[in-house]
C-alpha cells in the first residue's frame, strides 16, 4: 500500500511539474502545420481588421516555422512573406526604411520558397508583386520590372485559374504606365476575371492562402470611383462587404469617401 | 490507520511542493518590461518585435513606437529589439521576477548590402566607383 501511493504520488507531481514543457514540445514537434495554419488564418482576419500591431506579430511569430528545411517551411515562409507584404502596403503603418526591410524580407521568404518547391504557384503570384513594388524607380524598375513579368508568367503557366494571380496583376496594373501593358482598362479586366474566379477558389488544405476575394471588390470598387462610375463603386464596396463585413479599409475608408463625393 | 497517516502526510508534502513551484512561480512573479524604439533621429518606430532571444515573451511596438509586455522569466535573458533595416538592440537582464524594466531603444539604420548595389548593371556600378568613395553610398544615392 505505502510502495504504491508512493509511486502514484511521484508519477502525479512529476506529470503535473512537467505538463507544460511536454505539451509545448507535443505542439512543436506534430502539430506545427496546425499552428502555421492557425497563425495564416489569425492573419487573414488582422488584415481585414487592418491591425498592423496583429499582422507585425503574427509575422514573427511565424518566423521560427522558416528556419528549419522541414515539411511545413514553405507554407511558413509563404504566410510570414504575405504578412510583411501587408505591412509594406499598409498606409502610414511603418516607416520607408521599414518598409524597404518588409519587402526584402518577403523576398527573400519567397524565393527561398520556390528553391524548395518550383512549383509554388501562390508563392510566384505574391512574388510578381513584391517585384513589382521594387519596381518602382528607374534603376530598380530595370531590375525588378523583367523580375516581376517572369513571375507572373511562370504563376500563369501554373495556375492559370488562380484567383490571386489576376487580382495582382490588376491591382498592379492600377499603377503601370499604359505605356508598359498597365493602365485602368487593364486593371478592370484583370480584377472581372480575377472576381469571376473567386467563387471556385477552394484551398486544398488549411495551410492554403485564401484571401483576396472580398479585396477584388474593393479594388473594383475603386477603378470604377476612377472612372467616375460612383454607383458601380458604391455597388462594389457593399458588395464587398457582404463578403466580409468587418472589412475595415472599406467599411471606415473607401465606402464613407465615396460618400461624401 | 497507519496506512491513512502516511497518506495524509504524503498529499500535504505533495501540495506544499505544488504550491510551492506553481503558485508561487511562473504566474505569480512577473517582470513589466516597458519602452519605446526610435530612430537615431528621434522618430518612433512602430512594429518594432521586442522579445527575450529564445523564448515567444514579447510584443509588437504601436504606432508611436511604444510598448509593454510582462514575462515570467527568472534569471538572465536576452532581450531584443529588432526592426527590419535597422541593426538590432540587445541586452542581457538578470530578472528577478518583481521587476520593471524601463528601456528607450535607438536603432540605427542598416547599411543596405552589396547584393542590392551590384543589380544596378555595370554601367552604373562604374559610375558608382568614380563618383562615389563607397558602394553604399552610391546605392542610397542611386535609390533616390
Amino acid at each position: 500500500m505505502k510502495h504504491t501511493i508512493y509511486i502514484l504520488s511521484v508519477l502525479f507531481l512529476w506529470s503535473v511539474l512537467l505538463s507544460d514543457t511536454v505539451l509545448a514540445q507535443q505542439v512543436s514537434e506534430s502539430g506545427k502545420d496546425s499552428v502555421i495554419a492557425g497563425l495564416s488564418s489569425q492573419l487573414r482576419d488582422a488584415v481585414l481588421a487592418g491591425d498592423s500591431e496583429n499582422i507585425a506579430s503574427l509575422a514573427y511569430q511565424l518566423e521560427p516555422f522558416t528556419k528549419k528545411d522541414e515539411q511545413f517551411t514553405s507554407y511558413a515562409q509563404y504566410h510570414a512573406a504575405h504578412a510583411y507584404y501587408r505591412l509594406a502596403t499598409i498606409p502610414g503603418a511603418a516607416t520607408e526604411k521599414q518598409i524597404d526591410g518588409f519587402l526584402n524580407k518577403a523576398q527573400d521568404h519567397l524565393e527561398s520558397a520556390i528553391d524548395s518547391d518550383p512549383e509554388f504557384a501562390e508563392a510566384h503570384i505574391l512574388l510578381s508583386s513584391i517585384y513589382g513594388m521594387k519596381a518602382a524607380g528607374f534603376i530598380s524598375g530595370m531590375k525588378y520590372g523583367p523580375r516581376a513579368q517572369s513571375a507572373t508568367e511562370k504563376a500563369r503557366s501554373l495556375a492559370p485559374d488562380n484567383p490571386r494571380l489576376h487580382l495582382i496583376e490588376g491591382i498592379g496594373n492600377i499603377y503601370k504606365p499604359k505605356m508598359f501593358g498597365g493602365g485602368i482598362d487593364r486593371a478592370l479586366e484583370s480584377i472581372e476575371k480575377a472576381i469571376a474566379l473567386y467563387p471556385d477558389d477552394s484551398p486544398s488544405s488549411p495551410l492554403d492562402p485564401d484571401w483576396g476575394h472580398a479585396e477584388a471588390y474593393a479594388w473594383l470598387g475603386q477603378i470604377h470611383e476612377m472612372n467616375g462610375d460612383s454607383k458601380k463603386a458604391r455597388d462594389a464596396f457593399i458588395k464587398a462587404l457582404e463578403i466580409e463585413p468587418e472589412y475595415q479599409w472599406v467599411k471606415y475608408e473607401l465606402l464613407p469617401a465615396l460618400e461624401t463625393k | 490507520m497507519q496506512d491513512l497517516m502516511y497518506l495524509l502526510r504524503f498529499v500535504t508534502t505533495l501540495l506544499a511542493i505544488l504550491l510551492f513551484f506553481r503558485v508561487d512561480g511562473p504566474a505569480a512573479r512577473q517582470t513589466v518590461v516597458s519602452g519605446s524604439v526610435t530612430d537615431e533621429s528621434g522618430a518612433s518606430l512602430p512594429l518594432a518585435n521586442i522579445y527575450f532571444e529564445g523564448t515567444t515573451q514579447g510584443t509588437v511596438s504601436d504606432l508611436s513606437g511604444r510598448f509593454q509586455f510582462t514575462t515570467h522569466l527568472r534569471g538572465d535573458a536576452e532581450l531584443v529589439v529588432s526592426v527590419l533595416g535597422y541593426k538590432p538592440w540587445r541586452k542581457s537582464f538578470s530578472l528577478s521576477g518583481t521587476d520593471s524594466l524601463k528601456i528607450r531603444v535607438r536603432l540605427r539604420e542598416e547599411a543596405l548590402n552589396l547584393g542590392e548595389a551590384s543589380v544596378t548593371g555595370s554601367a552604373f556600378s562604374g559610375l558608382c566607383m568614380q563618383e562615389f568613395p563607397s558602394i553604399l553610398t552610391c546605392e542610397i544615392t542611386v535609390k533616390s
